[in-house]
Protein backbone atom coordinates (compact mmCIF):
# COMPACT_ATOMS: atom_id res chain seq x y z
CA UNK A 1 0.00 0.00 0.00
CA UNK A 2 1.28 3.16 -0.68
CA UNK A 3 2.40 5.37 2.17
CA UNK A 4 0.21 8.16 1.00
CA UNK A 5 -2.83 5.96 1.17
CA UNK A 6 -2.60 5.04 4.86
CA UNK A 7 -4.68 6.64 7.30
CA UNK A 8 -2.53 8.86 9.33
CA UNK A 9 -1.45 7.90 12.46
CA UNK A 10 -2.99 10.80 14.59
CA UNK A 11 -4.37 10.68 18.05
CA UNK A 12 -7.28 10.44 16.65
CA UNK A 13 -6.56 7.41 14.99
CA UNK A 14 -5.48 5.72 18.29
CA UNK A 15 -8.25 6.76 19.70
CA UNK A 16 -10.52 5.19 17.31
CA UNK A 17 -8.83 1.69 17.20
CA UNK A 18 -8.99 0.99 20.95
CA UNK A 19 -12.35 2.43 20.84
CA UNK A 20 -12.63 -0.42 18.23
CA UNK A 21 -11.16 -3.07 20.46
CA UNK A 22 -13.21 -2.58 23.20
CA UNK A 23 -16.35 -2.99 21.15
CA UNK A 24 -15.31 -5.38 19.39
CA UNK A 25 -14.04 -7.29 22.66
CA UNK A 26 -17.65 -6.79 24.05
CA UNK A 27 -19.07 -8.73 21.73
CA UNK A 28 -21.11 -12.32 22.79
CA UNK A 29 -18.26 -14.52 21.31
CA UNK A 30 -20.19 -17.76 22.48
CA UNK A 31 -23.36 -16.99 20.00
CA UNK A 32 -21.88 -15.38 16.92
CA UNK A 33 -19.68 -15.63 14.01
CA UNK A 34 -16.12 -13.92 14.64
CA UNK A 35 -14.02 -13.17 11.52
CA UNK A 36 -10.52 -13.72 12.00
CA UNK A 37 -7.23 -13.64 9.90
CA UNK A 38 -4.92 -16.98 10.54
CA UNK A 39 -1.79 -16.99 9.63
CA UNK A 40 -0.64 -20.28 8.10
CA UNK A 41 2.56 -21.49 8.72
CA UNK A 42 4.51 -24.58 7.09
CA UNK A 43 6.67 -25.88 10.29
CA UNK A 44 8.11 -28.92 8.33
CA UNK A 45 10.45 -26.52 6.05
CA UNK A 46 13.43 -24.14 6.63
CA UNK A 47 13.33 -20.70 6.89
CA UNK A 48 10.24 -18.11 5.91
CA UNK A 49 7.61 -19.53 3.67
CA UNK A 50 8.52 -18.35 -0.30
CA UNK A 51 6.97 -15.32 -0.63
CA UNK A 52 3.62 -14.66 -3.09
CA UNK A 53 3.44 -11.07 -4.92
CA UNK A 54 -0.07 -10.00 -3.62
CA UNK A 55 -0.99 -6.32 -3.25
CA UNK A 56 -3.66 -7.77 -1.17
CA UNK A 57 -1.83 -9.56 1.16
CA UNK A 58 1.42 -7.05 1.27
CA UNK A 59 -1.88 -4.14 2.01
CA UNK A 60 -3.32 -6.34 5.00
CA UNK A 61 0.60 -6.77 6.22
CA UNK A 62 0.73 -2.88 6.24
CA UNK A 63 -2.01 -2.49 8.13
CA UNK A 64 -1.58 -4.31 10.35
CA UNK A 65 1.16 -3.60 11.16
CA UNK A 66 0.13 0.15 11.43
CA UNK A 67 -2.22 -0.52 13.71
CA UNK A 68 0.33 -2.42 16.09
CA UNK A 69 2.63 0.29 15.94
CA UNK A 70 -0.32 2.70 17.08
CA UNK A 71 -1.41 0.51 19.97
CA UNK A 72 2.12 -0.04 21.20
CA UNK A 73 2.29 3.93 21.41
CA UNK A 74 -0.42 3.94 24.15
CA UNK A 75 0.58 0.46 25.33
CA UNK A 76 3.76 -0.65 25.09
CA UNK A 77 3.76 -4.05 26.59
CA UNK A 78 0.85 -6.21 24.43
CA UNK A 79 -0.17 -9.34 25.47
CA UNK A 80 -1.77 -12.22 23.36
CA UNK A 81 -5.22 -10.82 23.89
CA UNK A 82 -4.30 -7.19 22.56
CA UNK A 83 -2.89 -9.07 19.62
CA UNK A 84 -6.13 -11.33 19.28
CA UNK A 85 -8.18 -7.98 19.25
CA UNK A 86 -6.04 -6.38 16.72
CA UNK A 87 -6.40 -9.12 14.24
CA UNK A 88 -10.54 -8.69 15.29
CA UNK A 89 -10.20 -5.29 14.05
CA UNK A 90 -8.05 -5.77 10.69
CA UNK A 91 -10.60 -8.36 10.16
CA UNK A 92 -13.32 -6.13 10.89
CA UNK A 93 -12.47 -3.62 8.73
CA UNK A 94 -10.87 -5.39 6.15
CA UNK A 95 -12.18 -8.72 5.35
CA UNK A 96 -14.80 -8.72 2.70
CA UNK A 97 -12.84 -5.37 1.47
CA UNK A 98 -9.50 -7.43 0.37
CA UNK A 99 -11.51 -10.15 -0.94
CA UNK A 100 -12.37 -8.35 -4.39
CA UNK A 101 -10.66 -10.19 -7.08
CA UNK A 102 -8.42 -8.49 -9.38
CA UNK A 103 -10.55 -6.79 -12.22
CA UNK A 104 -9.25 -8.97 -14.59
CA UNK A 105 -10.20 -12.29 -12.94
CA UNK A 106 -13.85 -11.49 -12.93
CA UNK A 107 -15.21 -14.34 -15.02
CA UNK A 108 -18.08 -12.79 -15.49
CA UNK A 109 -16.70 -9.63 -16.68
CA UNK A 110 -14.65 -11.44 -18.88
CA UNK A 111 -16.64 -14.07 -20.16
CA UNK A 112 -14.68 -16.43 -22.49
CA UNK A 113 -15.74 -16.01 -26.28
CA UNK A 114 -18.42 -18.29 -27.71
CA UNK B 1 -8.51 -21.46 35.10
CA UNK B 2 -6.68 -18.79 33.86
CA UNK B 3 -8.30 -16.52 30.85
CA UNK B 4 -4.93 -15.37 29.10
CA UNK B 5 -4.23 -15.96 25.61
CA UNK B 6 -0.22 -17.74 26.07
CA UNK B 7 2.60 -17.14 23.24
CA UNK B 8 5.61 -18.89 22.82
CA UNK B 9 7.78 -16.18 22.90
CA UNK B 10 7.23 -12.27 22.55
CA UNK B 11 4.40 -10.45 21.44
CA UNK B 12 6.81 -8.62 19.30
CA UNK B 13 8.20 -11.75 17.68
CA UNK B 14 4.21 -13.09 17.34
CA UNK B 15 3.48 -9.42 15.88
CA UNK B 16 6.13 -9.65 13.31
CA UNK B 17 5.38 -13.52 12.46
CA UNK B 18 2.07 -12.20 11.82
CA UNK B 19 3.03 -9.15 9.51
CA UNK B 20 5.26 -11.97 7.55
CA UNK B 21 2.66 -13.97 6.83
CA UNK B 22 -0.12 -11.73 5.75
CA UNK B 23 2.81 -9.83 3.37
CA UNK B 24 3.04 -13.62 1.93
CA UNK B 25 -0.37 -14.35 1.74
CA UNK B 26 -0.38 -16.39 3.93
CA UNK B 27 -3.48 -15.16 5.82
CA UNK B 28 -6.62 -17.10 5.56
CA UNK B 29 -10.16 -15.75 6.43
CA UNK B 30 -11.64 -17.90 9.36
CA UNK B 31 -14.85 -17.10 10.58
CA UNK B 32 -15.58 -18.37 14.34
CA UNK B 33 -18.62 -19.92 15.63
CA UNK B 34 -19.60 -21.71 18.79
CA UNK B 35 -23.03 -21.56 19.46
CA UNK B 36 -25.38 -20.87 17.11
CA UNK B 37 -28.63 -20.38 18.42
CA UNK B 38 -32.40 -19.95 16.16
CA UNK B 39 -32.87 -16.21 17.66
CA UNK B 40 -29.73 -15.20 15.61
CA UNK B 41 -30.64 -17.06 12.40
CA UNK B 42 -31.27 -13.75 10.71
CA UNK B 43 -28.21 -12.66 11.52
CA UNK B 44 -26.40 -15.69 10.23
CA UNK B 45 -27.92 -15.76 7.29
CA UNK B 46 -26.79 -12.09 6.27
CA UNK B 47 -23.27 -13.08 7.40
CA UNK B 48 -22.64 -15.82 5.19
CA UNK B 49 -24.53 -14.37 2.24
CA UNK B 50 -22.05 -11.75 2.37
CA UNK B 51 -19.57 -14.12 2.61
CA UNK B 52 -20.28 -16.31 -0.47
CA UNK B 53 -20.20 -13.47 -2.25
CA UNK B 54 -16.39 -12.78 -2.13
CA UNK B 55 -15.16 -16.07 -0.73
CA UNK B 56 -14.60 -19.48 -2.00
CA UNK B 57 -15.09 -22.29 0.19
CA UNK B 58 -11.87 -23.91 1.49
CA UNK B 59 -12.96 -27.59 1.05
CA UNK B 60 -11.17 -30.71 2.33
CA UNK B 61 -10.26 -30.77 -1.25
CA UNK B 62 -8.57 -27.59 -1.38
CA UNK B 63 -7.46 -26.95 2.23
CA UNK B 64 -4.10 -27.96 1.47
CA UNK B 65 -3.37 -25.32 -1.26
CA UNK B 66 -4.49 -22.67 0.77
CA UNK B 67 -2.05 -23.52 3.52
CA UNK B 68 0.47 -23.77 1.12
CA UNK B 69 -0.28 -20.47 -0.79
CA UNK B 70 -0.94 -22.05 -4.05
CA UNK B 71 -4.54 -21.20 -3.63
CA UNK B 72 -5.52 -20.76 -7.59
CA UNK B 73 -9.25 -19.56 -7.35
CA UNK B 74 -9.59 -15.67 -8.17
CA UNK B 75 -11.42 -15.25 -4.70
CA UNK B 76 -10.34 -15.65 -1.20
CA UNK B 77 -11.03 -18.90 0.78
CA UNK B 78 -13.20 -18.82 3.86
CA UNK B 79 -13.51 -21.26 6.57
CA UNK B 80 -16.60 -21.32 9.25
CA UNK B 81 -15.29 -23.45 12.12
CA UNK B 82 -17.67 -24.32 14.41
CA UNK B 83 -16.22 -24.64 17.82
CA UNK B 84 -17.82 -27.38 20.89
CA UNK B 85 -20.22 -29.39 18.71
CA UNK B 86 -23.63 -27.88 19.69
CA UNK B 87 -26.81 -29.52 18.64
CA UNK B 88 -27.33 -26.11 17.65
CA UNK B 89 -24.88 -26.10 14.83
CA UNK B 90 -26.66 -28.73 13.02
CA UNK B 91 -30.10 -27.45 12.95
CA UNK B 92 -29.33 -23.80 12.26
CA UNK B 93 -25.95 -23.08 11.05
CA UNK B 94 -24.96 -26.06 8.97
CA UNK B 95 -28.55 -25.63 6.37
CA UNK B 96 -27.09 -22.13 5.84
CA UNK B 97 -23.66 -23.16 5.06
CA UNK B 98 -24.75 -25.73 3.01
CA UNK B 99 -27.08 -23.42 1.28
CA UNK B 100 -24.26 -21.43 -0.09
CA UNK B 101 -21.63 -24.04 -0.69
CA UNK B 102 -19.65 -23.59 2.56
CA UNK B 103 -17.53 -26.88 4.47
CA UNK B 104 -18.52 -26.10 7.53
CA UNK B 105 -14.98 -27.18 10.00
CA UNK B 106 -15.95 -28.55 12.99
CA UNK B 107 -13.73 -28.40 16.17
CA UNK B 108 -15.05 -31.06 18.82
CA UNK B 109 -13.60 -31.52 22.57
CA UNK B 110 -14.95 -35.29 21.89
CA UNK B 111 -15.72 -36.35 25.34
CA UNK B 112 -18.47 -33.55 25.29
CA UNK B 113 -20.68 -35.71 22.54
CA UNK B 114 -20.89 -38.84 24.90
CA UNK B 115 -21.67 -37.08 28.38
CA UNK B 116 -25.30 -38.15 29.10
CA UNK B 117 -27.82 -35.73 27.97
CA UNK B 118 -28.99 -35.01 31.52
CA UNK B 119 -25.60 -34.04 32.68
CA UNK B 120 -25.07 -31.98 29.71
CA UNK B 121 -24.90 -28.76 30.92
CA UNK B 122 -23.30 -29.77 33.88
CA UNK B 123 -20.55 -31.02 32.19
CA UNK B 124 -20.52 -27.33 29.98
CA UNK B 125 -20.62 -25.00 33.24
CA UNK B 126 -17.41 -26.60 34.24
CA UNK B 127 -15.38 -27.24 31.06
CA UNK B 128 -15.68 -23.99 30.04
CA UNK B 129 -18.62 -24.18 27.13
CA UNK B 130 -20.39 -21.57 27.09
CA UNK B 131 -24.17 -21.85 25.97
CA UNK B 132 -26.27 -19.15 24.28
CA UNK B 133 -28.55 -16.56 26.49
CA UNK B 134 -31.13 -18.34 25.83
CA UNK B 135 -32.04 -22.17 25.60
CA UNK B 136 -33.57 -23.36 23.01
CA UNK B 137 -33.44 -27.09 23.91
CA UNK B 138 -34.90 -27.03 27.90
CA UNK B 139 -34.80 -30.51 29.17
CA UNK B 140 -33.44 -31.82 26.05
CA UNK B 141 -29.33 -32.76 24.77
CA UNK B 142 -27.37 -29.56 23.93
CA UNK B 143 -24.20 -31.36 22.00
CA UNK B 144 -24.57 -33.00 18.60
CA UNK B 145 -24.66 -36.85 19.01
CA UNK B 146 -21.97 -39.36 17.08
CA UNK B 147 -24.67 -40.26 14.99
CA UNK B 148 -25.27 -36.66 14.15
CA UNK B 149 -21.58 -35.81 13.63
CA UNK B 150 -21.05 -38.66 11.63
CA UNK B 151 -24.14 -38.05 9.34
CA UNK B 152 -22.17 -34.17 9.18
CA UNK B 153 -18.84 -35.69 7.92
CA UNK B 154 -20.55 -38.17 5.49
CA UNK B 155 -22.39 -34.47 3.96
CA UNK B 156 -18.22 -33.31 3.12
CA UNK B 157 -18.07 -31.28 6.42
CA UNK B 158 -14.64 -31.96 7.94
CA UNK B 159 -14.20 -32.66 12.15
CA UNK B 160 -11.26 -31.90 13.32
CA UNK B 161 -9.92 -32.46 17.58
CA UNK B 162 -10.61 -30.01 20.30
CA UNK B 163 -8.72 -31.54 22.95
CA UNK B 164 -10.63 -33.90 24.56
CA UNK B 165 -12.40 -32.80 27.40
CA UNK B 166 -12.39 -29.23 26.57
CA UNK B 167 -8.60 -28.20 28.10
CA UNK B 168 -6.35 -25.50 28.00
CA UNK B 169 -2.64 -26.28 27.35
CA UNK B 170 0.01 -24.58 29.65
CA UNK B 171 3.85 -24.68 29.38
CA UNK B 172 3.63 -27.00 32.92
CA UNK B 173 0.23 -29.32 31.93
CA UNK B 174 1.49 -33.32 33.05
CA UNK B 175 2.13 -35.83 30.64
CA UNK B 176 -0.92 -37.68 31.96
CA UNK B 177 -3.51 -34.91 31.15
CA UNK B 178 -2.06 -34.43 27.62
CA UNK B 179 -1.69 -38.18 26.77
CA UNK B 180 -5.78 -38.01 27.38
CA UNK B 181 -6.47 -34.83 25.72
CA UNK B 182 -4.57 -35.37 22.82
CA UNK B 183 -3.68 -39.07 21.75
CA UNK B 184 -7.50 -40.43 23.70
CA UNK B 185 -9.51 -37.50 21.99
CA UNK B 186 -7.62 -38.97 18.77
CA UNK B 187 -8.64 -42.65 19.19
CA UNK B 188 -12.06 -41.51 20.42
CA UNK B 189 -12.76 -39.34 17.66
CA UNK B 190 -11.49 -41.58 14.69
CA UNK B 191 -13.57 -44.58 16.40
CA UNK B 192 -16.16 -42.81 16.27
CA UNK B 193 -16.32 -41.09 12.91
CA UNK B 194 -14.62 -44.01 11.11
CA UNK B 195 -11.67 -41.91 9.39
CA UNK B 196 -8.98 -39.87 10.01
CA UNK B 197 -9.11 -37.00 12.29
CA UNK B 198 -5.54 -34.99 11.55
CA UNK B 199 -6.38 -31.05 12.88
CA UNK B 200 -6.06 -30.25 16.61
CA UNK B 201 -6.88 -26.79 18.35
CA UNK B 202 -6.64 -26.44 22.21
CA UNK B 203 -8.67 -24.37 24.49
CA UNK B 204 -7.31 -20.68 23.59
CA UNK B 205 -5.78 -21.78 21.34
CA UNK B 206 -2.23 -22.11 22.22
CA UNK B 207 0.63 -22.81 19.35
CA UNK B 208 3.49 -24.59 19.28
CA UNK B 209 6.00 -23.84 21.21
CA UNK B 210 4.28 -23.17 24.67
CA UNK B 211 4.74 -26.48 25.45
CA UNK B 212 7.24 -28.38 23.55
CA UNK B 213 6.09 -31.88 25.11
CA UNK B 214 2.27 -31.58 23.96
CA UNK B 215 3.89 -30.64 20.48
CA UNK B 216 5.67 -33.84 20.22
CA UNK B 217 3.01 -36.20 21.51
CA UNK B 218 1.06 -33.71 18.64
CA UNK B 219 2.97 -35.23 15.99
CA UNK B 220 2.97 -38.74 17.57
CA UNK B 221 -0.42 -38.89 17.18
CA UNK B 222 -0.57 -38.69 13.67
CA UNK B 223 -1.68 -34.82 13.93
CA UNK B 224 -0.96 -32.62 11.30
CA UNK B 225 -1.87 -29.14 11.79
CA UNK B 226 -2.63 -27.13 14.78
CA UNK B 227 -5.19 -24.57 14.84
CA UNK B 228 -4.21 -21.64 17.48
CA UNK B 229 -5.48 -18.07 18.27
CA UNK B 230 -2.90 -16.59 15.18
CA UNK B 231 -2.48 -19.66 13.26
CA UNK B 232 -2.43 -22.63 11.47
CA UNK B 233 0.90 -24.70 11.67
CA UNK B 234 1.65 -27.67 9.54
CA UNK B 235 3.35 -29.66 11.44
CA UNK B 236 4.15 -32.83 9.64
Amino acid sequence: MSPALLPACTDAFVDDLIAQMQVLGARPYSEIGVPMFLVAEDLTKDGPAEAIVSCSGNDLATLFAQMAEALLSRKPELDANDIARLVEVLADRYFLAFATPAFSAIGALHPEPS
Amino acid sequence: MASRLLLPGTAQATLADLANGLARSRGLRVVNFHATPRYREAEFRRQIEAYALHCEPITTANFASAIDGVWNHARPGLMPVLFEGYRDNLDVLLPILEEHGFTAWLFIPSAFLGVAEHAQRAYAASHMLRLPARDEYPGQRIALTWDEARDISRRGHRFACHSRTHNELRPDTPLAILEDEICTAKTEMEAELGHEVDIFCWLRGAEVGVNPEADKLLRQAGFRYLFSNFKIQKLQ
